[in-house]
Parts: C-alpha cells; sequence; structure tokens
C-alpha cells in the first residue's frame, strides 16, 4: 500500500513540475512578445533614459512587468519541486516557441539553418526528460508521499 | 583590448550573474518547500535571504548584458549565452549535489548546439 502511495505520489509530483515548466514556457513567449511590442512603440530617436522613462509609460510594458512577477513565482514552485540541471535546460524549448509565435504574429522568416537548430533543443529536452527531476535529496518522495495517501483515504 | 573581446568577457561575466541568481533562487526554493501549497511557500521565501541574493544577480546580469549588447551584434552573443546551460549543469553538480546521468548530458549538449544554430541563423 505504501509503495503505490509512494508511485502516486511521485506521479502527482510529476505532473506538478510539468505542469510548471509548461507555464514556464508559456509565459515566457507571452513576455517575450509583450516586451517587443512594447520596445516597438518607444520612438528610436530617444535616448537611454528617456526611453525607459517613455517604457514605464505603456501599458503594454506594465503588462511585461506582472507577467515578469507571474513567471518569478511560477518558477519558485517549480525549483521547489525539481533539479536545477533538470528545469533550466528544459526551458530551452522557449527558443521554439517564440520562434514559432514570430513566424505567426511577426511574420519572420524560417531559415533551413534555424530549423535545424530548433530540432536539436526539442530532441535535447526529449532526452533530459526521460531522467528523474529529481536527484539531489532521496527523502523527498518520503515526505511528499503522505500527501497523496491523505487524498486516498 | 579589442572590443569583441571585452564584450564576450561581459557575456560571460552575464551568464555568470545569471547562474548564480538560478542557483541562489534553487537553494531558496529547497529551503522553503513543503507540502502546503504556493501561498506557504512564498510565505517562506519572503524570510530567504538568498531569493535577494538571487534578484540582485538577476540585476548585475540585466547589466553585463546590456554592456555586452553595446560592443557585441546580437548573432554573436546570443549562441555564447548558451555557455549557461553548461554553467548551470556544472554547478548543480558541484553545489547542489544533483545527479547529472549520461542522458541529461547529452540533452544538454543537444539544446547548447541547438541554441547556437538558432543564433547563428
Amino acid at each position: 500500500m505504501q509503495s503505490v502511495a509512494e508511485n502516486i505520489a511521485i506521479t502527482h509530483q510529476r505532473r506538478t513540475v510539468w505542469f510548471g515548466l509548461a507555464l514556464a514556457i508559456a509565459l515566457d513567449t507571452i513576455t517575450q512578445m509583450c516586451w517587443k511590442s512594447a520596445v516597438e512603440h518607444v520612438p528610436e530617436s530617444l535616448g537611454l533614459w528617456p526611453s525607459l522613462a517613455y517604457a514605464f509609460s505603456l501599458p503594454l510594458f506594465h503588462l511585461t512587468l506582472l507577467l515578469f512577477l507571474l513567471q518569478f513565482v511560477n518558477w519558485m514552485t517549480v525549483l521547489a519541486h525539481a533539479d536545477l540541471s533538470y528545469a533550466q535546460p528544459i526551458t530551452a524549448l522557449s527558443y521554439v516557441t517564440v520562434s514559432a509565435a514570430s513566424i505567426i504574429f511577426f511574420h519572420e522568416p524560417l531559415s533551413s539553418l534555424r530549423l535545424t537548430g530548433l530540432v536539436l533543443i526539442l530532441l535535447g529536452v526529449w532526452f533530459i526528460s526521460r531522467t528523474d527531476h529529481r536527484t539531489a535529496d532521496s527523502t523527498a518522495t518520503q515526505q511528499e508521499g503522505t500527501f497523496p495517501a491523505e487524498v486516498l483515504q | 583590448m579589442n572590443a569583441r573581446i571585452l564584450g564576450l568577457i561581459y557575456v560571460t561575466l552575464a551568464v555568470l550573474f545569471e547562474t548564480l541568481g538560478q542557483l541562489a533562487c534553487k537553494h531558496s526554493a529547497e529551503n522553503a518547500r513543503a507540502d502546503d501549497g504556493i501561498l506557504g511557500l512564498l510565505r517562506r521565501l519572503w524570510r530567504e535571504k538568498s531569493v535577494a541574493l538571487g534578484i540582485l544577480c538577476f540585476a548585475v546580469d540585466a547589466g553585463f548584458w546590456t554592456l555586452a549588447l553595446r560592443r557585441l551584434e546580437v548573432s554573436l552573443a546570443f549562441p555564447a549565452s548558451s555557455l549557461g546551460f553548461v554553467f548551470v549543469v556544472v554547478l548543480s553538480r558541484l553545489w547542489l549535489q544533483e545527479q547529472v546521468s549520461s542522458e541529461r548530458w547529452i540533452g544538454v549538449s543537444l539544446i547548447l548546439g541547438g541554441v547556437v544554430l538558432v543564433g547563428l541563423s
């Protein structure tokens, strides 16, 4: 019974990590799009400080800051459950989603060199996703085993 | 010193501070973890000094990155920044005692190559 509960705990934890990573990649993509749109509204003739002041007056830039905050909170929850050497490389998927969004929304071209790079990133993420999301602390799964066991009762 | 080498030094410093920021965040998340959801986690993170250290590192990172971009074209700076994936994995292994299996190394190498190609395209 304990091992079933432990298995469910690990599955539950894995789902939490994957959901957090998917959210991190989605937020990263949306943030990049917002940021770029915001920056495009800033006149190029302005110097560093005036252009910063101009950016702070844009609602799109406020939205970008809010997205950064959300991203930070989500990222901390991911790091509470997963290895840094697991979670951080997987966020490289955002290169793929940002490229896709740039092609769709900003009509940027896709070269074969870029396509090759994106395929390599996808392959790399696939390799990492096959490893254990948490290796640093072996007592962790036992601690978390109590949580779904309560749900089971 | 020529502008390109100085630029690459700035990129390396930016990436190093970003990695240190990530390690500080991971350290604090690890200390604050428990099973009481996001609000409990945030409450405990509020008292973690390493969160502030992490955010400070990200600010220094942004500063060096800006300096780097003033001396380098993005098509060189961007692939060079993929060095961060190597720093993160090496330091996670050394300082956080994470086990980096050969599968994970292969994955990181593929990502590294991929980011370089995306940057060059």
